[in-house]
């Protein structure tokens, strides 16, 4: 749909729960979760060519929350390929399906997931709960240097921004906020007012909107924006059902 | 200029749960009757004399445990779908971010497990839900560790491990749509689906 909320479209027609899209660099590409039976990575274009499924899933792996990498050549991932205890990793696949292999290795005691690329590409923010409740963490796109950069409540859902922030959904007794992280001073405030529960925040390509998923209209889940860095002027974007795991797409050029 | 900022959304609610279930074409589970007489079709101008030397043909007892779903079981003869609205295997459930397993749950799989000794044939896929209170993301992780909760506690009971299969759903499908906890607590759950029979 259009970013004031108008034409929305459905792209999904597989009669199957499909959640947390994300856009590839181009716009014209989408990466999903989709149950089969098992929820696994799928790959769409919008040119209408057949769905593939990079992650190569199975009946008992889950993959969830792709992300495809700036330059739309990889995905990362959370799967529980691997994971002892039910535990999740974070893993990166080419977009045709080769190399998949696991970023955050010797965690068997932690759950990681929750993928987002830098602008740049060359690190990756993520969700563990090594230390406890999930918190996020960042790291080199390799797996190496890794850094935790939350500190409060519990913190899922990173988006990571052209404006050197992170926004993410931050879990307290009162309930969910958006919340952002400035990543070169390592300091995180909440964004959003605390009406209603507000997560699942997605950046827009420029920084300066945060679209992101509350329940302050009536209880269902609705689409609203507000403005970075002041939080100010919050708008509603979705009238019908509840809308969750909403991703801003880049603009044309990647600018 | 509005299509070049475009949003994706996903109407979650939308999505249709019964696209996960497989319906069973097999039909149900009643052995055909074993002929008395093996080969009598071909010999029936040459009836075999009765004689006492000649011994009874024996008693066919099928190995498959789903024996005991005989035409007198009126879930031998109702199709997945229709067992599922109505199951005889209840739900579990779990406190708020848990996955530990009190002994309702205990007490509930024990006859859970009963009913699948019952109905040998039945392959089910556990599903772990959650309420609506944690992340999405996080729910998802919580919702596979209930469904492992429930599956391991079922196989240690004497179930296959291979009738039960798991899923995670996180809080994408709760039972109950309210905002409070009695709404949530129906929505912690692990929940038995028949997939196969």
């Amino acid at each position: 749909m259009d970013y004031d909320g108008a034409s929305d479209q459905r792209y999904t027609r597989l009669h199957r729960l499909s959640i947390a899209p994300a856009w590839g660099p181009d716009a014209r590409t989408l990466v999903f979760a989709s149950y089969a039976p098992m929820p696994d990575v799928f790959l769409a274009t919008l040119d209408g060519r057949p769905l593939t499924r990079p992650a190569q899933g199975s009946d008992s792996i889950s993959n969830t929350t792709p992300v495809l990498s700036p330059d739309g050549t990889k995905i990362a991932y959370t799967t529980s390929r691997g994971g002892v205890g039910g535990n999740y990793d974070v893993w990166v696949v080419n977009r045709d399906g080769s190399n998949a292999h696991n970023i955050t290795p010797n965690t068997d005691r932690s759950s990681e997931g929750a993928p987002t690329w830098s602008p740049d590409g060359a690190r990756l923010a993520f969700t563990s709960d090594r230390t406890g409740v999930n918190q996020i963490f960042i790291m080199n796109a390799d797996g190496t240097g890794v850094q935790r950069m939350t500190f409060a409540g519990k913190a899922d859902r990173p988006t990571w921004s052209k404006l050197g922030y992170i926004a993410y959904t931050l879990e307290r007794a009162g309930g969910h906020d958006v919340a952002v992280l400035d990543i070169g001073r390592g300091e995180s405030r909440v964004l959003t007012d605390g009406v209603g529960s507000c997560r699942q925040p997605t950046a827009a390509p420029n920084g300066r909107h945060i679209v992101f998923v509350t329940t302050r209209w009536g209880g269902k889940e609705h689409l609203a924006s507000i403005d970075y860095p002041d939080g100010k002027y919050i708008r509603q974007l979705t009238t019908q059902g509840n809308n969750t795991y909403p991703n801003w797409s880049p603009s044309p050029g990647g600018k | 200029m509005k299509r070049l900022s475009a949003l994706l959304l996903v109407l979650g609610t939308a999505a249709a749960l019964s696209g996960c279930v497989k319906n069973s074409k097999q039909p149900a589970n009643t052995p055909a009757p074993a002929p008395l007489f093996p080969g009598s079709a071909s010999s029936r101008s040459t009836p075999a004399p009765v004689s006492a030397e000649v011994p009874p043909p024996p008693v066919v007892v099928p190995m498959d445990p789903s024996v005991t779903s005989r035409s007198g079981d009126p879930l031998s003869n109702t199709s997945v779908v229709d067992i599922n609205k109505d199951s005889p295997l209840r739900a579990v459930f779990f406190a708020y971010d848990s996955d530990a397993l009190d002994d309702a749950a205990r007490a509930t799989m024990t006859a859970n497990a009963d009913v699948l000794r019952k109905y040998g044939t039945w392959v089910v896929t556990v599903e772990g839900h959650c309420d609506e209170r944690g992340t999405a993301e996080y729910n998802l992780a919580l919702g596979d560790r209930r469904a492992q909760a429930v599956k391991n506690y079922m196989v240690s009971l004497g179930v296959s491990a291979d009738r039960l299969k798991t899923v995670s759903y996180g809080s994408e499908f709760p039972f109950d749509p309210g905002h409070d906890e009695k709404s949530w607590s129906q929505n912690r759950r692990g929940h038995f689906m028949l997939t196969a029979k």
